[in-house]
């Protein structure tokens, strides 16, 4: 080293590049240090001779570092001669010293033209290192934010996707399906299982089996904190909607390299939004069931038989949901000889629909007399709406047979019109008799259609004929062409009929068929 | 195939072909840390004799980023799925690969899947596995990678401010423009720091023995990333395949021996 301020200006910067307060390196090519500065040799803590033309850039920095440089840095100067500000860390006497790195590629001064390659024997690459403890740390600070918000951000767009996927789940089955397929798109995880225990106690699982926690007959406990981490990387939550039901969820991760561990903490989230879900589908299901015990039951009464008619009915629930519609069918004689139809359908669903039909009903058997027309009872049922409250905006048809002479009275308080199939062929809508759904003030009208003996007369509810991907005109049209071809097949209009209007549709409707069919008048 | 899906595959992957027309198709695949500059000084070598096919791999260089599905590239066969939809797309036949670093092993987990599309392979620094396990030598510890995925992390915000802005097409900094238009090794922070983890925390050893194509193990004598016994370990894994040392240190012959790199491929092809 020359003294400052003295020599030639050569030496002075030579002593410059030594004494400078930032730690300087001079390497060849490949990266073995042809020169380093005071500076970096007292950070390394390592005499000039153990470093210079022996240790290579990569054995002076954390094997983080090293693999960076030889990833990310190396091809860099190859290709443009210069990267800035890359943080890694020394390998240093006292430990591991973060620093901030420039480096620069250029042509050795006077070096020859070498043999090898890409001519490195003239390249040197010069390095400046800036002690960056302060600013690193404060940079961790601002990553460790940033991936707090990331994360913050991320959970949220789970639980929102979560929930989004649960909100119109009603059955425990659904629930699974949705919240695997919701887990899957959101978080990527392979598989989610839902376990229950079951009225057997035993458990029943849920979802899809793809590994050894799925395949087992006992789903994994979790730990006292409602959750914990099994071994291949799956998360066990408990699941608690209500005291007395108690369930698991068991998430497991896609098991791909870079995809990054499950975060509990959205999971645990994600468990409380399941809870309150199944909580709600449970009792859904519960409630469904007890609707549908109380539908069969009103449905179930004794139908009118005789010799000269032969009656046909048919109630299928709906599949979109688990709740019961307000649909019914009804047959009871009005005189002797005379015989009184209805199919109607009230609004909503569930409990309070099946309530409001056994009400709606009884209130028509009530009203309906052999004195008064079609229009008539619906105008006593119009009043029994207004002064109860009950079945308001509830369709019906409501049609009188005369089993004498085949003449049917009939009215359609914005009901679907009923269908008459010629016994020996062909069928038609009657039209007839229109009005207003019930409450609504309105003239009520009845009409009137002849049946020949062999006909059939079809009452039935809007299931029959809706579709979502056809409009209500071609509906009945094609109501009209099944119900003649299957009177020329000789099929009865029966379970099969009904079955037969609903091919192709994922999520029926309630649904509800009556068929009368008259043998005439002896 | 449409022509629709054609355009939309070749502008996910920033494909560039040259070379000449007609002749066998050769297909190079950049690795970690860079894209298909990296191969500028190996891959004109070879426009005399063939068509020759540069890209990007999604979230790197000019790629489409918003192409970039966290979860299909979580592990190594989203990346090998891209190499076969794009292979199928150009419609030039069975390619060459040549792959450096984690795309050796890209072209691997892609010629297994369809051998058809491959009529040879060209490994540069592969390795299937980077962390040691059990007698298996990969040339780190679990903990030490960890370490590289915080580097990665800690190198977050200088590379994001620097390449961020490029990469994710923000129009309102032309500063940015000229200084960086002529950037190499453009990477999306997020992206290279998933890629790294799929890197280097896959395990890939079992594809070896399901490889058939012929191939060609490229290696440096002195490699801090892929050591050599973990190249002669894929050598001897694969069912077919040529070993070849070159006089070279580092883990980018394809940047630093070049001239080496382009004599053995030629050498292997030729026989």
């Amino acid at each position: 080293m020359t003294d400052q301020g003295s020599g030639r200006p050569a030496d002075r910067r030579a002593s410059a590049w030594h004494r400078a307060p930032v730690a300087l390196l001079r390497l060849d090519a490949d990266g073995v240090v042809l020169d380093a500065n005071e500076l970096l040799l007292r950070w390394l803590g390592r005499p000039r001779r153990a470093v210079v033309g022996q240790a290579r850039i990569g054995e002076l920095l954390t094997v983080g570092g090293r693999i960076f440089w030889e990833t990310h840095v190396g091809p860099m100067l190859r290709l443009q001669g210069r990267v800035d500000e890359v943080a890694v860390e020394l390998r240093c006497a006292e430990g591991r010293k973060p620093v901030l790195m420039s480096v620069r590629a250029g042509a050795r001064p006077g070096g020859r033209r070498g043999e090898g390659d890409v001519d490195d024997g003239e390249t040197v690459v010069d390095v400046a290192l800036f002690a960056a403890e302060q600013r690193v740390r404060y940079e961790r600070e601002i990553v460790a934010a940033r991936d707090d918000a990331e994360r913050t951000a991320e959970r949220l767009r789970t639980l929102q996707a979560v929930s989004v996927a649960l909100a119109p789940v009603l059955g425990v089955d659904a629930l699974a399906d949705a919240l695997g397929a919701a887990l899957a798109r959101s978080l990527g995880v392979r598989a989610t299982a839902l376990w229950l225990p079951g009225t057997d106690g035993r458990w029943r699982r849920l979802g899809a089996p793809t590994s050894y926690l799925h395949d087992a007959d006992v789903p994994p406990a979790p730990g006292p904190d409602g959750f914990a981490a099994e071994p291949d990387g799956s998360v066990v939550l408990e699941l608690t909607p209500r005291s007395d039901l108690r369930g698991r969820l068991v998430v497991t991760p896609s098991g791909s390299a870079g995809d990054l561990p499950l975060d509990v903490d959205t999971l645990v989230a994600v468990a409380r939004q399941a809870s309150v879900a199944l909580g709600r589908a449970a009792l859904a299901e519960h409630s469904a069931s007890v609707a549908r015990e109380l539908q069969h039951a009103m449905l179930r009464g004794e139908q009118p038989q005789d010799d000269r008619f032969e009656l046909v009915t048919v109630y299928r629930p709906g599949v979109r949901t688990l709740e019961v519609g307000g649909d019914w069918y009804d047959a009871f004689w009005l005189a002797d000889g005379v015989v009184a139809l209805v199919v109607g359908d009230v609004v909503g669903r569930g409990l309070n629909a099946a309530a409001t039909m056994g009400q709606l009903r009884t209130a028509v058997r009530a009203v309906a007399t052999a004195d008064l027309a079609p229009d008539e009872v619906l105008d006593r049922l119009d009043a029994f709406v207004e002064r109860t409250s009950v079945g308001f905006s509830a369709s019906l048809v409501y049609a009188v047979v005369d089993l004498q002479d085949g003449l049917v009275r009939y009215a359609c308080a914005g009901h679907p019109p009923p269908l008459v199939v010629g016994g020996s062929g062909g069928a038609r809508l009657v039209w007839g008799g229109r009005s207003a759904t019930l409450g609504v003030p309105r003239t009520r009208r009845s009409a009137t259609a002849s049946l020949l003996p062999g006909d059939t007369l079809l009452l039935y509810t809007d299931g029959l004929v809706e579709r979502r991907d056809r409009g209500l005109r071609e509906g009945f049209a094609a109501l009209v062409a099944s119900a003649s071809r299957r009177r020329d097949e000789g099929q009865a209009f029966d379970d099969g009929f009904v079955d037969e209007q609903l091919v192709g549709i994922v999520e029926s409707d309630d649904t509800c068929l009556l068929a009368m069919t008259w043998r005439g008048g002896a | 195939m449409s022509y629709a899906c054609r355009v939309d595959v070749l502008a996910r992957n920033n494909v560039s072909v040259s070379g000449r027309e007609g002749a066998a198709p050769i297909l190079f695949a950049h690795g970690l840390g860079c894209d298909q500059s990296m191969w500028r000084h190996a891959a004109p070598a070879f426009e005399g004799d063939h068509r020759v096919v540069l890209f990007d791999h999604v979230g790197f260089g000019g790629s489409d980023l918003s192409a970039y599905d966290p979860h299909r590239y979580a592990s190594l066969d989203g990346y090998a799925d891209d190499v076969v939809e794009l292979v199928e797309e150009l419609g030039l036949g069975p390619v060459v690969f040549v792959g450096h670093s984690v795309s050796s092993m890209i072209g691997v987990l892609a010629a297994v899947r369809r051998p058809d599309l491959f009529e040879r392979l060209v490994l540069v620094g592969p390795s299937p596995r980077y962390v040691d396990d059990g007698a298996y030598h990969g040339g780190f510890s679990r903990e030490e990678i960890d370490e590289l995925l915080e580097t990665m992390d800690a190198n977050y915000l200088g590379w994001s401010q620097a390449m961020g802005p490029v990469v994710m097409g923000v129009p309102d900094r032309p500063e940015l423009g000229s200084e960086l238009a002529d950037a190499f090794c453009r990477t999306d922070p997020a992206v290279g720091r998933r890629f790294a983890r799929a890197t280097f925390l896959s395990d890939n050893r079992d594809d070896l023995p399901r490889c058939d194509t012929p191939a060609l193990v490229l290696q440096c004598r002195q490699d801090a990333i892929a050591p050599v016994e973990v190249g002669r370990y894929v050598a001897d894994q694969l069912p077919d395949a040529r070993f070849v040392m070159l006089d070279a240190v580092g883990h980018c012959p394809n940047l630093s021996a070049p001239r080496q790199v382009v004599a053995a491929i030629k050498d292997f092809l030729g026989s």
